[in-house]
């Protein structure tokens, strides 16, 4: 046992050799940025998604703490991914949503047990199929700005080395913490939770804002049904439903919850007098 | 509730709430860039050195899939991080919780009052043994408030001041589990456009052939930009809109005044429009 600890750090000290010195003879620029962008999970996940041999998209963690590309079997059914005895497979294409492609994605067919408890539980706020890790993004140099919807990507030319698996004392590869996928799974099941939501687009009215302050229309669009409920630019908004409205932002909140479909009343101001309308919702945006 | 969040902690490995993390300021005080080194094991971890509160350095790994940062007994000993606390009854994996650091220290870059659960995560122990010692995790409470550059060839990562406020993570996650927005409870989640465009989507598309455009409203910033109705919207500003659900996603991004492209397939043509939304509903 003491043996083998030794012999794997002796590895780790030469891998690491062999990278500084590959750094210190490589430094070709990087290749052209390309914007990617990505959702943040409700548990903070950076998600990207790919089309993976033209199907998809799916849905990715980007994730350093994984040493390769990660995703399901069905990921690879539906993608027409084979998976090798070895238990990688190869991608004919992954595209990346901006449009970056990596070419020769090798990704290993499995579901880890974290994604299973996370889908199970409807966690993450949309089905979550696969991870990305270390063999493709060692490949990029990545910018990654919270404050921005995409991230920046350039390729970086250069041969990260294959990463390894390791093994564990005692089964599992994960310490005993696989388990925890399953229990998630199941308690998931009784809860009726689903991994991805149900979405509905948040019903379109057809006035629009100078932006600002004051809820008070700038215009309305004609044929729309805040137009055929006769709202007018300069008709200011006092309530939405019951309750009054104190600013443009204000009203913007009141109304992200409501759907298409539905019916909205409205008490607007023009000229001092007061009056309500009511007007259906449409889908659109 | 609380076993669930014991099991949403380790499997998303969610933390509690935590107030600023600082960027690295200069002497003078102005906001400066730091370059951290990293290591990289044959697992192809990234490890970085850390020191908390000023004890340490401690082998981290550098994790973008967590969103806590995580240190096992040993540095919470050693960095007396859990005197005071109340350590819980129930204790698998050694996990004793959430703390606040007053100060995280990755290379020259820092974060001050972040929180870190403490935990003998099985899978880092794993990784320690082997190839160790690793002593915890650091993730995104730490690098959110940065800009962030990975670069493997090189081996660093770019820490450049950013503005972004990380959110609660765990109360968000709640908020989702057992809260009114919806997300998946069963219940609708209703999307929100950031500024509207006029589109008043049609059928769904299969994949790669984009969400149909039904109407398109006279006078709006679609009309303006020339999509027309029959048009099929592939992508909108980058995003992939195949159905009517990913148009309202990728239009949750939108800001209004703020112009971006509309990439559509008109017959068998592909075009790529631009098109200005504005505020409202």
């Amino acid at each position: 046992m003491c043996g083998k600890r030794s012999a794997w750090s002796l590895l780790v000290f030469l891998v690491l050799l062999g990278a500084g010195s590959a750094v210190a003879l490589d430094r070709s620029p990087a290749g052209p940025a390309v914007d990617v962008p990505y959702r943040l999970t409700i548990p903070k996940h950076l998600m990207v998604r790919a089309r993976i041999n033209g199907k998809g998209p799916f849905n990715f963690i980007l994730d350093t703490g994984a040493p390769a590309l990660f995703f399901t079997e069905a990921v690879a059914k539906k993608a027409g991914v084979k998976q090798g005895t070895n238990g990688w497979g190869v991608c004919d294409s992954f595209e990346l949503e901006g449009g970056l492609l990596v070419a020769g994605a090798k990704a290993r067919i499995d579901t880890p047990f974290q994604l299973e408890g996370m889908n199970g539980m409807g966690l993450a706020g949309a089905e979550i199929h696969g991870l990305i890790g270390y063999n493709i993004l060692a490949q990029y140099r990545i910018t990654i700005d919270l404050d921005s919807d995409r991230m920046v990507w350039r390729k970086l030319e250069w041969e990260p080395k294959a990463p390894f698996g390791l093994t564990a004392a005692g089964g599992g590869s994960q310490g005993g913490l696989e388990m925890v996928g399953g229990m998630m799974k199941g308690l998931g099941g009784i809860l009726g939770r689903k991994a991805t939501p149900t979405m509905a687009g948040r019903g379109f009215a057809g006035v629009f804002f100078t932006p600002g302050k004051d809820a008070v229309l700038a215009g309305v669009f004609s044929g729309t049904p805040a137009d055929k409920a006769g709202l007018r630019a300069g008709d200011r908004i006092t309530h939405l439903g019951d309750t009054a409205v104190t600013s443009q932002q204000n009203l913007l909140e009141g109304m992200a919850l409501q759907q298409a479909g539905k019916s909205l009343l409205l008490k607007v101001q023009r000229d001092g007098v007061s009056r309500e309308v009511t007007l259906l919702l449409e889908g659109g945006l | 509730m609380s076993f669930i969040r014991l099991l949403g902690c380790w499997l998303t490995m969610g933390g509690l709430g935590w107030l600023a993390v600082s960027a690295t300021l200069a002497e003078d005080g102005t906001a400066k860039r730091s370059v951290i080194p990293f290591k990289i094991l044959k697992t192809g971890h990234m490890t970085v050195e850390a020191k908390v509160n000023g004890k340490g350095p401690y082998t981290l790994i550098f994790d973008t899939g967590a969103p806590i940062n995580l240190l096992n007994n040993k540095v919470a000993k050693d960095a007396e991080l859990l005197k005071g606390k109340a350590v819980p009854f129930f204790t698998p994996f050694g996990a004793k919780g959430d703390v606040k650091l007053k100060k995280l220290e990755v290379g020259d870059g820092y974060a001050t009052n972040v929180p870190a659960a403490i935990m003998d995560h099985p899978t880092v122990d794993i990784i320690s043994k082997q190839l160790g010692p690793i002593e915890g995790i650091v993730g995104f409470p730490f690098f959110a408030r940065y800009k962030m550059t990975l670069d493997y060839r090189d081996q660093t990562i770019t820490l450049d001041p950013g503005t972004f406020q990380p959110p609660d993570v765990m109360k968000d996650m709640m908020k989702s589990l057992f809260g009114a927005d919806g997300s998946g409870k069963g219940s609708t989640k209703v999307v929100e456009p950031g500024a509207l465009l006029g589109i008043i989507p049609g059928e769904n598309g299969l994949e790669g052939s984009g969400v149909a455009v039904a109407r398109v409203v006279e006078g709006s910033p679609a009309a303006k930009a020339g999509i027309l109705a029959g048009d099929r919207v592939l992508a909108l500003h980058g995003r992939w809109t195949d159905t009517a659900d990913e148009l309202f996603m990728a239009s949750s991004y939108l800001k209004p005044g703020v112009e971006i492209t509309v990439a559509v397939q008109r017959a068998e043509k592909p075009l790529r429009l631009k098109a200005t939304p504005v505020a409202g509903f």
